[in-house]
């Protein structure tokens, strides 16, 4: 929270607080909720009763709303640990995980594998992640080449211009795909959802996402140092270039897992961060768990709305960004701008 | 405390092999214990010198020690250099505690965060420069005297022997600047080796016993205070004519008056 003056804020040397606890609460109580929320036998949902005398409830819940659930958790609270490192790394509140070419890059890969390699789950997921990271190379070694402003500036602008480049290419596929086939496939990937997802999903998004989840909370602290200003974090002993590739590595490739099975899934990354600093501090010991525990429960809540909302699935990239730009709008006319955005 | 010993001998650098020479031939020798002053026009290499004596600029030649050794490479845990940048951006609402708590990294290992014996440091910091009571506070609403008092802090948390400023006293009124000179000398009596860069002969003479004239990334002159700042020297480092006069006991630089005033006051020399 941004405490005003002389409002006492929780001890430092006791991260784990009260507020974290409220809100792991909040997240079990809501993926309890979601096994049984659905169009199942009909909206609202199932009552928990049904499950020992109904086989195919038994099977929706444990073959499809559970690792549904856990995806949509897992995909959250990444993209939300990621959006947080990646703010903190680049000293910019204003900073999203998809920058530095991700997320094109995941776009033109899983498009790329619709149009041109036959639109398989694994093509087009594998080709997601691939291009995501291969978007991330990409900006940084434009950077390392370009003769213009300081390390984290070149950066930036390089992954505009190699989100550009990728974007452009879509626009391409686009062009190119099967108006009737291929094009709203190519749309309703690029909008996210959690629809396909089975346990044998959870293969992508686990092994990638929950290692990246664990070092990033392990390495909390650092990020506090490397938000200050980089001469200042090199007198504190951090070796910045290191560990801030490091961090963004993590961050990345967390987030390329997650985009591959649940593609474009926007604001998550840019809006829980925010809200974790203002309910519990900038300090990252603090704020990246609470970002990642509210980009799950703001995933899942939404994804609940996408598969009951309406007869057809509604894509969660809508729901989110529907959800984040509200919720931005409303911190941000809210917050005193004390961070100098 | 021990305060550090820096030798500087035959600096040479350049940002980048085509760009102009910053520092030419430079010697310096900062005693230990001793506040030495940086005193030069802007764009004269004082910062660039503070970077180099950190070890995150690199000289194209020369030698630098500190207590005899090399200033640290990057992801080298040492304590003894710490640095006061000029107007630190905070771009995160950390409360003052948690920003002064930074200054505990060089003495932990990457995967450790600081401890309830590291948290005691950082409260003695800031009680050090003077806002006990303000812990909680975030340091982006601090005043900018605050501010600047939570930077010095942030340096001392990390127990330094060698405390470096980049203009300590721009940006700040009289009140604050008095506070942080107070601070300094504190600091100073207790063995810490101080050395603050400055383009203000007035906060020389005010706190360094030592002083250092830094012209286009030469070295005009070095030593005690008192024999190096003289009119001569000023004018040498400024390009305008100075007096140097005594006003109640204590020098003072006044510059250059109008065409057709007539000083009042006696130059000193």
């Amino acid at each position: 929270m941004s405490a005003a003056a002389g409002e006492p804020l929780p001890e430092p040397e006791r991260p784990l607080g009260r507020s974290l606890a409220l809100l792991g609460l909040l997240l079990a109580l809501l993926a309890g909720l979601s096994l049984f929320v659905g169009r199942y036998p009909s909206p609202p949902g199932l009552s928990p009763g049904l499950l020992a005398e109904d086989e195919v409830a038994r099977a929706l819940v444990l073959d499809l709303r559970l690792p549904r659930l856990v995806a949509a958790i897992v995909l959250g609270g990444m993209l939300a640990a990621a959006g947080l490192t990646m703010q903190m790394i680049f000293r910019n509140p204003l900073v999203e995980p998809g920058l530095l070419g991700v997320s094109q890059g995941a776009a033109f890969g899983a498009a790329l594998g619709i149009v041109a390699l036959g639109g398989s789950t694994l093509v087009v997921q594998s080709l997601a992640a691939l291009f995501a990271l291969l978007g991330l190379a990409g900006s940084w070694v434009l950077a390392r080449a370009f003769r213009f402003g300081g390390a984290t500036l070149r950066l930036v602008l390089a992954g505009i211009a190699v989100s550009a480049l990728l974007s452009a290419g879509v626009g391409l596929l686009k062009l190119l795909a099967d108006p009737l086939r291929q094009l709203p496939e190519i749309t309703f990937w690029l909008l996210g959802g959690l629809f396909g997802i089975g346990w044998e999903q959870l293969l992508w998004l686990l092994p990638a996402a929950l290692p990246a989840l664990v070092l990033l909370h392990l390495l909390a602290w650092r990020m506090n140092l490397l938000s200050l200003a980089d001469e200042t974090a090199f007198a504190l002993g951090v070796a910045v270039r290191r560990e801030r590739l490091a961090l963004l590595v993590l961050a990345v490739v967390g987030v390329a897992a997650g985009v591959a099975v649940a593609g474009m899934v926007g604001w998550i990354g840019l809006i829980t961060p925010h809200l974790a600093r203002r309910l519990l501090g900038a300090d990252a010991r603090r704020a990246l768990p609470a970002a990642t525990l509210l980009g799950a429960i703001v995933t899942l809540l939404c994804d609940d709305l996408a598969r009951t909302l309406a007869g057809a699935e509604i894509p969660l990239g809508i729901l989110t960004s529907l959800v984040g730009a509200v919720v931005f709008a409303i911190v941000m006319v809210r917050s005193p701008l004390r961070a100098r955005a | 405390m021990n305060g550090a010993r820096v030798e500087v001998e035959g600096l040479e650098f350049a940002y980048g092999p085509d760009g102009p020479q910053v520092l030419r031939e430079l010697s310096l020798e900062v005693p230990a214990g001793s506040t030495t002053a940086l005193l030069g026009r802007n764009g004269a290499g004082k910062t660039t010198l503070l970077y180099l004596l950190l070890g995150w600029r690199r000289a194209q030649r020369g030698r630098i020690a500190i207590d005899g050794r090399e200033p640290a490479g990057e992801g080298r845990r040492r304590a003894a250099t710490a640095l006061v940048p000029q107007d630190e951006h905070v771009p995160f609402d950390f409360s003052l505690l948690e920003y002064v708590l930074l200054g505990r990294a060089p003495h932990l290992a990457v995967l450790r965060a600081p401890g309830a014996a590291d948290v005691e440091v950082a409260r003695r910091a800031i009680a050090e420069v003077g806002l006990a009571g303000l812990e909680a506070r975030p340091v982006p609403v601090l005043s900018g005297g605050q501010r600047q008092l939570a930077t010095i802090a942030r340096a001392l948390a990390q127990e330094p022997r060698l405390l470096l400023l980049d203009e300590p006293f721009s940006h700040l009124d009289l009140g604050n600047a008095a506070r942080i000179a107070g601070i300094l000398r504190r600091l100073a009596a207790a063995g810490l080796t101080i050395l603050f860069t400055t383009h203000d002969p007035n906060a020389v003479l005010e706190l360094a016993d030592r002083v250092a004239l830094l012209s286009d990334g030469r070295l005009l002159g070095q030593g005690p205070t008192r024999e190096v700042l003289t009119a001569a020297n000023l004018r040498a480092t400024y390009g305008v004519a100075v007096d140097l006069v005594e006003i109640a006991g204590r020098p003072v630089v006044l510059p250059p008056p109008a065409p057709g005033e007539a000083p009042s006051i006696p130059k000193i020399r």
